[in-house]
């Protein structure tokens, strides 16, 4: 409520700043600039490099590690999409992470609201129980799981029909990505002031309709980064979904395994180059689009205020 | 916020149908058929399905064939062996990442193959042990228990030796040592031309290897050759105080004194990442110019050459030696890597998985098998007819370091795994950190006592739980 | 701008209710809102670990072998493992360095970045955050790039230097501080993002008028920053826990796969569960690893906690 009184005066301030920049405030700003453009190297250089190993040769990679490629050979990118399988995969993926995050958020942040903006006994023990699962690595109880959910398929007659399932997969994923959503949300939500909803409780909303219109466009920024993580982890897992899905149901991970080198046969870094960088590409584009969002939440919920 | 909603609902109903579609699918009954499981390396899988052709001509049942690259085989076959799927055929390694195989033996879950031996391969009247390479059997590989029954069978055997540039050695080159003794003088040789510099294509030095568990070709030839039958046997069996041996010391000190030969920047390289550099290293004329010519010799297998094909100067040539001998007159020992094949004892279809065995062994099965990856199968016949089946003369000449030498099988005697404790590590990898590493300045004799010492820690352990 | 302290920061307690019972609609929303998430999470999650705690207290060769229940066989092992403490002192260093490297680096990327002010934060925003979405496997292609002997980019300053190269990574004494530069460098990005999320909401209003008053840059991140976004910096600490412990497993696994005295637990428990085939022992190391983060983040969270400062 605070802020809303103080950005009505806000022109008034900008002007008045204008007429007090200094010397030594160019020159701060010039030493900003110099680091965030020496990080910006330190982190473009190895791209810029995998970039040109995908085009090169087996030979130029190891002879040649930081060279410009003899011959743009786009041929890495088709051997990898075809050797991998991309495009039958792609659509598994995209269900598989789609689907993951439209259960995680439907359910994970009404979960982190109520644990973090209302007081029950038993908040405090959910949280806690929740934050249990963050020390949980999926890999380690994928054995386990699979076992259990397959004598479980089994028990009902279904066979393999509960595990080599996209459901169930989506279903572990959200799950597993609960404690980290919680964990992350509730931090955000004990931080946003309270005074928005305190109106709408005033204005007669509902529990649930001040959820979904008050206080979640106010937590769009930590919804848009939750989004943004579990993108990456559910579009990268592979563990899960080779355990429990067969070969038509496989991801875009799983395909791109079978290119990674293997030991004592030949090794093909510029198509495991290639193959990797494609699997980025959709995760870059996504990232770009929601880093967007990430700073739209307060005015979004201003407005509504 | 209503676009959010209806998009939201949007997915999550497209997601339903698929989940309902998919329990529906899959509601199927599962039916057993005969599965052959095996790691698709080197070897291809088009073998396993040309077999799997020819021997449907005499099988009505389905057959499954799952094969996949060393990074999920294990990971498949570990899910299906804990939903109680059993494969029927496994074709796969010892020593794998997973070491699954040492799994199955641990568990005494494979099929004894003893019986089989003695019955007829298929389609002609020759028993199967005899139709096999002699050597093979009366090992801990293929023995694991040390009781003279078969458990696993060799699917592939191949020597290991020394790989060399074959250009840099005959008329104007160097003169290939035979002995330790002149393998060594040879690197005396080649550290004086060196005089302390870095070695280069032109002053190299005497040896690199990949990683340090490359060191099995090097290890098992040394020990049999040095220690002889029966300390090599005790070695392998975990036999009290047999590293404290001298004879077994003599063999661990020829492994340690390569280490004033090896070339400096080998341990730094010797991991999954860049041991190709190694392997570089020993080509006169490698196209990777930081490492090129730098050594002489390495420890390597028969695939080599095609795993490096791809990044060899056209025209090149590789060399391959065995392993230096302890006595100018004596014969050499050549480890042989075996690829395994086993039946699990749980499979429905245990008697399948034999018919298939005894078709793998026949001439037909490895007529197949050489037409399909160039292999040859441990077969006698299969080495006499390897010509006419189109295996490549260089492969054929590989085999023929056989002629003269003793072939040595290198596996240890089935133990229960002991926590903390990884016999492959205290054998060979820890090799490169404690022995090879250039920041490791002891004199050989004090790193060859304590490698014993350790190896001999490590077996008093592992004898207790010797699986009988 | 004065900061409002408010004692406990959570609304009023339900007991308080005009009625002195929690109203129906309220504990229908609760449960609506609870109770699905966590029936999920019991299955998926809970009941695994179960499992896991207790194949923990086995031997079990993790596929084919019989089990055999032997209790505390394997964590009197464990503890008596010069192993098992090595890797512990390793993952307990990654932990602590890589925390205070990239906390410093990304608070500082992200109070620049997040500030409507500065030009090219989105290119900004967009650059620091690929490391973070870059395989593993790039990664190690990368590192081995710069570090391996020969071709790499450090033999190249050497050989300028005219000194001998033989791989930092093949050395004990430096091995784990590449392990480290090379998860900060993939670190950043990803912190950055949950730091200018948090600093988003701070009004800029507040540095407005904090540059009026002639308040430094530094000054202003240490009293307005700082304090707005401790809550997230909170948060973060218990990710960097875990972060650090499972990306180290990534990291050690493709740099250097444990050589040189480089396991960190979660490399150490992958070898003994599955290369070694022990697999009761490598889940009573992931049961200890399991035990020490999660009393190290509640410390931590104990230790960090403040009154929450509102604006």
């Amino acid at each position: 409520m605070v802020n809303t009184h103080v950005r009505k005066s806000l022109p008034l301030l900008r002007q008045k700043k204008k007429s007090s920049h200094r010397p030594v405030y160019y020159l701060r700003q010039s030493v900003t600039y110099i680091f965030l453009g020496l990080f910006a190297l330190i982190v473009l250089l190895p791209l810029i490099w995998i970039t040109l190993s995908a085009f090169k040769d087996e030979a130029q990679i190891g002879s040649d590690p930081f060279g410009f490629p003899k011959t743009f050979d786009y041929m890495n990118f088709v051997n990898a999409w075809t050797k991998a399988n991309m495009g039958g995969y792609f659509l598994n993926s995209i269900i598989l992470t789609v689907g993951g995050l439209a259960v995680l958020i439907v359910l994970a942040v009404p979960t982190a609201y109520v644990l973090s903006r209302f007081k029950f006994r038993m908040a405090r023990v959910l949280s806690i129980f929740f934050m249990a699962g963050l020390f949980v690595n999926v890999n380690y109880i994928v054995t386990p799981l699979y076992v259990m959910l397959l004598s479980f398929s089994r028990s009902l007659g279904l066979g393999v029909g509960l595990v080599d399932n996209l459901v169930t997969v989506i279903l572990i994923y959200a799950a597993t990505s609960f404690a980290f959503t919680i964990y992350l949300l509730s931090g955000y939500f004990k931080t946003m002031p309270k005074g928005y909803e305190e109106a709408a409780k005033i204005d007669g909303c509902g529990y649930m309709r001040t959820l979904v219109q008050i206080s979640v466009p106010l937590a769009m920024p930590s919804i848009m980064t939750v989004i943004l993580f579990n993108f990456l982890s559910y579009w990268n897992e592979y563990m899960v979904a080779m355990t429990f899905l067969s070969q038509a149901r496989r991801t875009l991970p799983v395909g791109l395994l079978a290119l990674a080198r293997e030991s004592k046969a030949a090794a093909d870094l510029g198509r495991q180059y290639a193959g990797l960088l494609m699997v980025m590409v959709p995760v870059l584009i996504v990232y770009c689009f929601v880093q967007g969002q990430l700073t739209k939440g307060l005015t979004l919920g201003g407005l509504k205020g | 916020m209503k676009k959010v909603k209806r998009l939201i609902v949007a997915v999550l109903a497209v997601v339903m149908c698929f989940g309902v579609f998919g329990v529906f699918t899959g509601c199927k009954k599962e039916e057993k058929v005969f599965t052959i499981l095996g790691l698709e390396g080197g070897r291809g899988r088009q073998y396993i399905d040309d077999l799997v052709t020819e021997f449907k001509k005499t099988y009505d049942g389905k057959v499954e064939v799952v094969m996949s690259s060393t990074n999920t085989i294990e990971d498949t076959l570990t899910n299906r062996i804990n939903a109680g799927n059993y494969p029927d055929l496994i074709i796969l390694n010892l020593n794998m990442p997973k070491t699954s195989v040492e799994k199955l033996i641990q568990g005494k879950n494979l099929e004894d193959l003893s019986g089989l031996l003695g019955e007829n391969v298929a389609g002609e009247e020759v028993k199967l042990q005899d139709k096999l390479v002699d050597g093979l059997l009366n090992s801990y590989t293929t023995q694991p228990y040390g009781d003279g029954k078969t458990y696993l069978l060799p699917a592939y055997y191949s020597p290991t030796g020394m790989f060399y540039d074959a250009s840099r050695f005959g008329t104007d080159g160097y003169t290939l040592p035979e002995t330790w003794e002149e393998f060594f003088a040879l690197g005396e040789q080649l550290k004086a031309a060196q005089s302390g510099g870095a070695a280069s294509a032109t002053n190299p030095s005497l040896f690199t290897f990949p990683t340090a568990g490359y060191f099995d070709s090097v290890f098992y030839s040394v020990l049999a050759d040095y220690a002889g039958d029966e300390k090599y046997m005790k070695a392998l069996g975990y036999t009290d105080g047999i590293w404290e041996d001298a004879d077994v010391k003599a063999a661990l000190t020829q492994i340690v004194k390569l280490k004033d030969y090896t070339l400096s920047t080998t341990a730094a390289n010797a991991n999954a990442d860049n041991f190709t550099k190694n392997q570089q290293a020993v080509i006169g004329d490698s196209s990777d110019i930081s490492v090129k010519g730098t050594a002489l010799f390495m420890p390597n297998g028969d695939w080599l050459p095609g795993e490096m094909a791809s990044t060899t100067p056209e025209g090149f040539e590789w060399g391959f030696m065995p392993i230096p001998r302890k006595d100018k007159d004596g014969s050499a020992f050549v480890t042989t890597y075996v690829e395994t094949m086993m039946v699990h004892s749980k499979g429905a279809f245990k008697d399948v998985a034999k018919d298939f065995i005894k078709l793998y062994y026949s001439d037909k099965g490895a007529e197949i098998v050489a037409k399909a990856n160039g292999a040859i199968i441990p077969t006698k016949a299969a080495l006499t007819n390897a010509s006419a089946n189109g295996v490549s003369q260089s492969t054929i000449d590989m085999y023929n370091v056989y002629s003269g030498n003793s072939a040595v099988i290198g596996n240890f005697a089935a133990t229960k795994a002991v926590p903390d404790l990884v016999w492959s590590d205290i054998l060979f990898n820890d090799l490169t950190e404690n022995v090879f590493a250039t920041t490791i300045t002891k004199d050989v004799t004090t790193l060859v006592n304590e490698w014993a010492a350790r190896l001999e820690q490590a077996s008093d352990q592992l004898r207790a739980n010797i699986i009988k | 701008m004065k900061a409002v302290a408010l004692p406990t920061g959570g609304p009023k307690p339900l007991k308080l209710n005009r009625t002195g019972k929690m109203s129906t609609r309220k504990l229908g929303f609760i449960c609506l809102c609870t109770i699905p998430t966590t029936v999920l999470f019991v299955i998926f999650v809970i009941f695994p670990i179960v499992s896991l705690v207790n194949t923990s207290f086995m031997e079990w060769n993790g596929m084919d072998g019989e089990k055999a229940y032997i209790f505390f066989d394997n964590y009197k092992v464990l503890f008596k493992s010069s192993n098992f403490w090595n890797a512990f002192k390793n993952t307990v260093f990654l932990i602590v360095v890589v925390t205070a490297v990239t906390i410093g680096l990304s608070l500082y990327f992200a109070s620049v970045l997040a500030r409507k002010k500065t030009k090219g934060k989105t290119f900004f925003r967009v650059v620091f955050y690929i490391p973070n979405i870059l395989s593993i496997v790039v990664i190690s292609a990368i590192v081995s790039a710069i570090l391996s002997p020969g071709t790499g980019l450090v033999s190249v300053f050497y050989n300028w230097a005219g000194k001998v190269y033989n791989g930092w990574l093949a050395n004990n004494k430096t091995v784990m501080w590449c392990i480290a530069a090379a998860m900060v460098w993939q670190a950043v990005g990803y912190y950055m993002v949950m730091y200018i999320a948090g600093m988003d909401s701070i009004p800029d209003s507040l540095y407005e008028a904090a540059d009026l008053e002639g308040a430094s840059s530094s000054r202003q991140f240490f009293s307005i920053t700082l304090p707005l976004t401790w809550e997230v910096i909170r948060t973060t600490l218990t990710f960097f826990i875990i972060s650090t412990i499972n990306m180290s497993f990534l990291f050690v696994d493709a740099m250097t796969q444990g050589d040189f005295g480089s396991h960190v637990l979660l490399t150490y428990m992958y070898q003994q569960a599955y290369t070694n085939s022990v697999y009761g022992y490598g889940m009573a190391i992931g049961v200890t690893l399991f035990v020490f983060a999660y009393a190290l983040a509640l410390i931590v969270q104990m230790l960090t906690r403040r009154e929450q400062v509102e604006y």
